[in-house]
């Protein structure tokens, strides 16, 4: 299949729903075996840091999380323009199924920064550039949400948090940029959490697994909310009727 | 392995409680991905299933004979679909 | 003139002839702005070594509500009246009635904060050598805050409870211009230079005025659909 065709056919969801079942569990299955594998290495035979401890463990669970929240952010304005520009139906419903699955990364990677704060700087909250870049992508977060809650109808919510999503990817870079700037300004915490260059390969393979899984449960998760969100939106059409007919009770 | 005990690995170094407060945070979030999406789709089963009672039964009313024709569409229509796929 | 420049000088003067028919409602974010720089004197103390080490962000952070509270009144007067569903009826690119409609707004809110910056940097102590950046960093970076503003009041247009709602969608999206505006301003307390942050902010604001109407077409298409 060439590209051209597969950008085609993309645009059917019932095309999508029959061929994305194995996809989603394929995934699944990917990322399981990924995390599970950097996870333990991670909590049990790598070497703890020489200055943080133990504590540095906290890495393999906060950077994974803190990278896919941001891509996660990425893919929906990516969406958002293919929805803007081409009107595809499924670039829409990407945006939907990405927000609740980016939202609870980015809390969740904020909570582990700051249990990884209170032992290495002493303080729940520190204002370093990271946290606080993190913090507002999950304004960010907050604010897509609240928009596809604020609008009734589906179909124009998403339509709407493609448009607010396009605007926040154009400003993450800016963002980020003046947010480092700033702390440079006002002389915060000079300590880095991490310092990647200095890292044994010990540590950085199993965060890399951690990487690698989180991203293929992106990928799962996302696939299986998308096939629900199809469902939904087509539940008036003959083909879902009949699946639904024929799904076992 | 950089433990040498249960003990030493559940202390983490004196760091026990952040270390196991941030993976069972994580444990959560991940849990909560995975069984959300169960729940959305399996909600969406039962209400369609309902639905396709409600409007069968709407149908049924007077004219017996329009309700069963219908239900034999539905019917026809399932094993069209187990034979494409 | 040609013809885009004729239709965004009618769009324009429109705008300033209607906002100036009710002109308390133009007035508001300014007195909004003063009555808060009051409460921050009363709350903070009135030491002018604290309030003039404060000024430069509480300036900057009220800049931001102030046009946030004016952003709310962007489109729904013509929301309201009908005068929007036929503007996007016309099928026409709101590229150029947008950006009028922009340019009027900032005239009223960051231009007229930027002229009364002075009287405000007199109530919070800010010391003098600071006055010139704070008056470059409004001028070079408020007219993003109106066109960021401008796709945020576009989406939730047709919203109950609209208000809260446009704070949450814009106020992270005016991180960076805080970041550099208040920045400057407390880099030249110090007698530092700052023309970098002013470029930055100009870029940002040209970034924005750019891209904006495009998003706010977009969400206007959107926003009077539904309705």
């Amino acid at each position: 299949m060439s590209i051209r065709e597969l950008w085609h056919r993309l645009g059917s969801p019932r095309w999508f729903f029959r061929i994305s079942g194995p996809l989603a569990t394929t995934l699944g299955l990917l990322a399981l075996a990924l995390l599970v594998t950097g996870t333990v290495w991670g909590l049990a035979f790598a070497p703890p840091d020489y200055q943080q401890g133990d504590s540095v463990r906290i890495m393999y669970v906060h950077v994974p999380t803190a990278i896919v929240a941001q891509s996660a952010y990425i893919l929906m304005g990516a969406a958002g323009v293919v929805l803007l520009v081409w009107r595809m139906k499924m670039a829409d419903m990407v945006i939907a199924a990405t927000v609740p699955f980016g939202l609870t990364m980015t809390a969740l990677a904020l909570f582990t920064g700051a249990a990884w704060g209170k032992p290495t700087w002493g303080a729940w909250w520190v204002w370093d550039a990271r946290t606080t870049s993190v913090l507002v992508l999950l304004f960010l977060y907050i604010g897509l949400y609240a928009l596809r809650q604020a609008i009734p109808r589906p179909e124009t919510a998403s339509r709407a948090c493609a448009v607010l999503a396009v605007v926040g990817t154009i400003n993450i870079p800016i963002i980020k940029y003046s947010v480092d700037w700033w702390l440079t300004l006002h002389q915060g915490a000079t300590f880095k959490l991490t310092e990647a260059p200095s890292m044994p390969p010990e540590m950085w393979l199993p965060l890399l697994l951690n990487v690698l899984g989180v991203y293929c449960f992106f990928g799962a998760n996302l696939v299986r909310r998308l096939r629900v969100e199809i469902l939904e939106r087509e539940r008036n059409t003959q083909w879902v009727r009949d699946l639904v007919a024929g799904a076992p009770a | 392995m950089s433990f040498d005990s249960l003990q030493e690995f559940l202390a983490m170094g004196g760091h026990g409680l952040y270390v196991w407060l941030s993976y069972g945070a994580a444990a959560i979030i991940v849990a909560y991905n995975v069984v959300s999406v169960r729940v959305a789709e399996r909600r969406f089963f039962e209400n369609a299933r309902a639905r396709e009672r409600r409007q069968t039964r709407g149908s049924d009313g007077p004219v017996a004979s329009s309700g069963g024709s219908r239900s034999g569409d539905g019917s026809r229509d399932a094993i069209g679909e187990s034979t494409r796929s | 003139m040609s013809g885009p420049g004729r239709l965004f000088a009618a769009q324009f003067r429109r705008e300033l002839t209607t906002a100036l028919r009710s002109l308390q409602e133009a007035l508001n974010p300014l007195v909004f702005l003063f009555l808060a720089i009051t409460l921050f004197a009363l709350g903070v103390g009135v030491d002018p070594e604290v309030l003039g080490r404060f000024a430069p962000g509480i300036i900057w952070v009220l800049v931001l509500l102030a046009n946030l509270l004016a952003l709310e009144t962007l489109f729904r007067r013509d929301y309201d009246d009908g005068t929007l569903e036929q503007l996007v009826l016309l099928g026409r690119p709101l590229f150029v009635p947008v950006l009028a409609k922009v340019t009027a707004q900032w005239c009223l809110t960051g231009l007229a904060m930027t002229v009364l910056a002075p009287l405000a940097a007199l109530l919070l102590y800010l010391p003098g050598e600071a006055l010139g950046a704070t008056l470059l960093t409004l001028i070079a970076g408020s007219p993003a805050l109106t066109a960021l503003g401008a796709v945020g009041a576009a989406l939730t247009v047709g919203l109950r409870g609209g208000g809260v709602l446009l704070a949450l969608l814009i106020l992270p999206l005016y991180v960076p211009t805080l970041i550099f505006g208040a920045g400057a301003i407390t880099l030249a307390m110090s007698g530092l230079e700052v023309r970098a942050q002013i470029y930055l902010l100009a870029a940002i604001s040209v970034l924005s005025v750019t891209i904006a109407p495009f998003a706010v077409q977009a969400a206007l298409r959107i926003s009077l659909e539904q309705s």
